[in-house]
């Protein structure tokens, strides 16, 4: 009789084992997913986020530029999440509007320590 | 005799129960199998887009034009390509010394139709499928957004434009 039992328990056990085998894998898969799926998201918005601090750097530099110069190089610099974006455009004021041409980018590495 | 035939009986019934429980575990690992399987391929396919994602940005940010153009456009430019395009319009990027081209379009060393870049810079050209990819390719631009989409997979990529960057559609 306490063989018997000894078999049955060991039964479930192999069963238990097993499908916690594949309940680990399957976490693992789902978990590995929903942080690469998070990252993508977390880029996507830094890049928005560096879109808009284009506009934002530009704004302002149009406010400190002379409107009776000609075409006058301008730059800034937007941290974009892994790093810096380094943009250096030209800028005129042609009949009371301004003007944007030569659009040139360069990244930067963003040194961090750990 | 009596007690043997028990011994059999219950023998029998062992490999039985033993036999049933193997059944029920390989039904199990063969349906948990195959919807894996299923989940790996989407997760290398999702794998694929999250690649375009972080790829993209790298050729748009710098753009100084962003346009729209026919095939004929394109086969123009790339006519010493091997690679054959099947999308009916392109996305050209100008940058200050290069030109990149996105498309779909099939090789002969790849036969399954993918995204294509083509980049030509100080004359010299490449060609990189950047993922697999059938259906339509969609490009929809206003003056200030770009979207580059895709049927299948389905994907949708937008960019918005930035300062010194002209959209011509």
């Amino acid at each position: 009789m306490s063989s018997r039992a000894g078999s049955a328990l060991i039964a479930v056990l192999i069963v238990m084992a097993v499908l916690g085998f594949l309940w680990v894998g399957d976490w693992v898969l789902r978990l590995t997913d929903e942080m690469t799926r998070d990252r993508v998201i977390q880029m996507e918005q830094k890049h928005r986020s560096a879109s808009q601090a284009e506009w934002d750097a530009l704004d302002r530099l149009i406010r400190e530029a002379d409107p009776l110069e000609g075409w006058q190089p301008i730059e800034y610099v937007i941290p974009d999440g892994v790093s810096e974006r380094v943009v250096s455009l030209k800028l005129a004021n042609v009949n009371g509007q301004w003007m944007v041409k030569d659009r040139q980018v360069l990244w930067r590495a963003k040194v961090v320590s750990h | 005799m009596v007690k043997q035939a028990g011994f059999l009986a219950e023998n029998l019934v062992g490999i039985a129960v033993g036999l049933g429980v193997v059944v029920i575990l390989v039904s199990l690992w063969v349906a948990d199998a195959s919807r894996r399987t299923h989940e790996i391929e989407g997760m290398i396919e999702r794998a694929d887009l999250d690649a375009a994602t972080f790829y993209l940005p790298l050729v748009v940010v710098p753009a100084q034009r962003i346009e729209v153009v026919s095939r004929a456009t394109l086969v123009q430019a790339i006519h010493e390509s091997q690679v054959h395009p099947i999308s009916s319009a392109a996305v050209k990027l100008t940058h200050p010394f290069s030109t990149t081209y996105l498309y779909l379009g099939m090789s002969k060393t790849q036969n399954k139709s993918a995204l294509w870049v083509h980049q030509e810079r100080f004359g010299n050209t490449s060609n990189q499928a950047l993922l697999d990819a059938s259906g339509d390719l969609t490009l929809e631009m206003t003056n200030e957004t770009f979207c580059l989409g895709l049927s299948d997979p389905q994907w949708v990529y937008c960019h918005h434009r930035l300062p010194g960057q002209t959209h011509e559609f």
